[in-house]
């Protein structure tokens, strides 16, 4: 229930102060910067038209991160861009690097781990980037994504040891491949 | 070593909100205004558009195979694929049993290895992985064996109404040139799902899926192992520089990419080869090799070495040995094709080709020494009138190790009784 001394306008607007920057970040780490407007405008337009079913306090934000989730996938399907990672890379260089050499060792080790959290299930990519990105509790992210925080725990647990087994074994490998059996270690 | 969730946390596109809505939306007041615009002024289609979750792009897995095909422009694929479906499933909502089985299946051979995993129940499957510890990668790499081996693999899938285990059992039948050249059916295998709620809780592949060699294979953590005959030792040092080519240049789903270089040197792992057992099979895979790879698999010779012109040489199913009049030195490269018929007993025994009797263990007492295990009545070759005997086939191409005439013979002690005769076609250093 809203506060009843405040037209309905005027508490989304609070509401939408307390998170649009959340939000458009939320969308800038799936999107390109040039669609990330466009999808946080689009989430507080569904908002607004929801606005009764929205939850109150720290339910908020995980409900919008619901709504932006659904949002930023008509995005992509609708665009069939490509590139989108690309264009990510492209954006997570830090303005606070300064050392060329840095930041080109910086922008690899990035494309890498985005390249590996793409190919994750589209869920336990969610769940992944709500939790690290969005630093939600599990909870939260059940919330924002409509499954239980059970299902949140088990698919963090999966997901973890997938990006350990795509991430890490690639400076073992050339070290590790045995030729023979003689040579090979236990599978 | 940095936690791997920590790396995800450092590639943070967006590390701070305040500033990149600074440099995103310039007057946020305005944004606000033009919601609430578009709120008061929309239509039913745009909210429809913009509630309403959208198919996913379709992206036929034969078109997926076409761009494979682009990428290995020197490989001449054929590649039967399946009957379109799309591909990303994030929301399987609305398709049958059935369909689900039928996605799941193409998505895997198209190596869409987020697309497969979005139909499984991540409470029903394996810690290790989806299909009872395989891990995903491998499947990938499936894929991309499949269009190595220019092969054809296609799938019919039915319900099982009956089955109190499983919801949908589809069956796979998977061929390839290598497969055809060694002489072995189609593979054949069953998968079984188990589905509920549109999600599969259940798998039953079978692991000889992998490669029809399965007993050279060895499966690691994320990559394979392939334990290759000695006889393929020259064949895989000649491949060392080269291997990583195929399966790289024919990734499907860009997942191959990941893992199919190997440090300089190193036999790559994920080239298998299938189980060959007659001299005519390791020639016609030898000779599939040379197509493919552009240099001579087994024994040496370089390019610019002369060819003869084919000589073609009878020899008579009566004979011992037949003199071919073609002396060879050392590291020769020699293709012999042949056919025609032969007996090994006027006694009611039926013609056989140049592979001779197959699988005929009280035959075989009659080989002669030193091919006691190859098939008996065949075609066989010497180096000289004292060199060790081997087998011809229909079909041979490999590298003399000694200087020497070459002879042509049957496969038998007792010749007497035989009749009819082979015709060979000799080609040195073709």
């Amino acid at each position: 229930m809203k506060p009843q001394f405040q037209t309905e306008d005027a508490t989304f607007e609070a509401m939408y102060h307390r998170h649009f920057r959340h939000v458009l970040a939320y969308c800038g780490r799936r999107l390109p910067t040039s669609e990330a407007a466009d999808a946080a405008s689009d989430t507080f337009l569904v908002a607004w038209r929801r606005f009764a079913e929205m939850p109150e306090g720290e339910g908020e934000r995980p409900w919008l991160y619901g709504v932006a989730h659904k949002v930023v996938s008509n995005h992509r399907r609708s665009a069939g861009r490509r590139g989108r990672l690309t264009e990510r890379v492209k954006a997570s260089r830090r303005t606070t690097v300064t050392d060329t050499a840095v930041q080109v060792v910086r922008a690899e080790a990035d494309r890498e781990v985005l390249e590996a959290v793409a190919r994750l299930d589209p869920l336990d990519r969610e769940v992944i980037r709500l939790s690290l990105w969005e630093e939600l509790p599990s909870p939260q992210v059940a919330t924002a994504l409509g499954i239980s925080e059970a299902a949140v725990r088990k698919r963090k647990s999966r997901a973890r040891r997938r990006l350990q087994r795509r991430l890490q074994p690639r400076e073992e490998f050339a070290v590790v491949i045995p030729i023979t059996e003689a040579e090979g270690e236990a599978p | 070593m940095t936690d791997v969730f920590d790396r995800i946390k450092a590639a943070n596109p967006v590390p701070d909100p305040d500033r990149y809505y600074e440099s995103v939306t310039g007057d946020g007041r305005q944004l606000l205004g033009s919601i609430r615009d578009r709120r008061d002024h929309m239509t039913v289609d745009e909210i429809t558009r913009l509630e309403t979750p959208q198919e996913p792009p379709s992206q036929s897995t034969f078109d997926r195979w076409k761009v494979a095909v682009v990428a290995a422009a020197a490989v001449v694929a054929v590649i039967v694929g399946f009957v379109a479906i799309g591909g990303g499933n994030e929301d399987v909502a609305g398709l049958t049993d059935l369909e689900i089985g039928e996605q799941f299946v193409a998505l895997l051979e198209s190596g869409d290895v987020a697309g497969y995993e979005a139909l499984l129940d991540p409470d029903a499957v394996t810690p290790t992985g989806p299909f009872f510890g395989l891990p995903s990668e491998t499947w990938a790499y499936v894929s991309g064996f499949q269009a190595a081996m220019h092969g054809t693999y296609t799938v019919e899938c039915s319900e099982t109404p009956d089955s109190p285990t499983v919801d949908v059992t589809c069956t796979l039948r998977d061929t390839n040139i290598f497969r055809e050249a060694a002489g072995l059916n189609p593979d054949f295998q069953a998968a079984s799902f188990g589905i509920e709620d549109g999600t599969i809780t259940l798998i039953n592949l079978g692991a000889d899926l992998i490669v029809p060699a399965l007993d050279q294979i060895t499966l690691y953590d994320g990559w394979l192992q392939v334990t290759y005959p000695d006889e393929y030792a020259g064949l895989m040092a000649a491949l060392g520089e080269n291997a990583v080519l195929p399966t790289c240049a024919l990734d499907v789903a860009g997942v191959v990419a990941e893992t199919c270089g190997t440090a300089d040197g190193v036999i790559d792992p994920f080239f298998p080869m299938p189980v060959v057992d007659t001299a005519a099979q390791r020639a016609r895979h030898s000779e599939l090799t040379t197509e493919w790879f552009g240099f001579v698999a087994i024994g040496g010779g370089s390019d610019d070495e002369a060819g003869s012109a084919p000589v073609s040489v009878v020899v008579p199913g009566t004979e011992r040995w037949t003199d071919t009049g073609i002396d060879l030195s050392v590291d020769d490269r020699v293709l012999i094709e042949a056919d025609g018929a032969v007996t090994p007993s006027t006694d009611d025994e039926p013609l056989y080709g140049p592979d001779g009797v197959p699988d005929r263990a009280d035959a075989r007492v009659f080989n002669l020494e030193g091919l006691e295990e190859a098939n008996h009545a065949g075609l066989i070759g010497r180096i000289g009138e004292a060199g060790a005997p081997f087998v011809v086939g229909s079909q041979l191409l490999s590298t003399a190790d000694t200087d020497g005439r070459l002879f042509l013979g049957i496969n038998d002690t007792g010749v007497g009784n035989n009749d009819g005769e082979f015709t060979a076609t000799i080609t040195v250093n073709p």
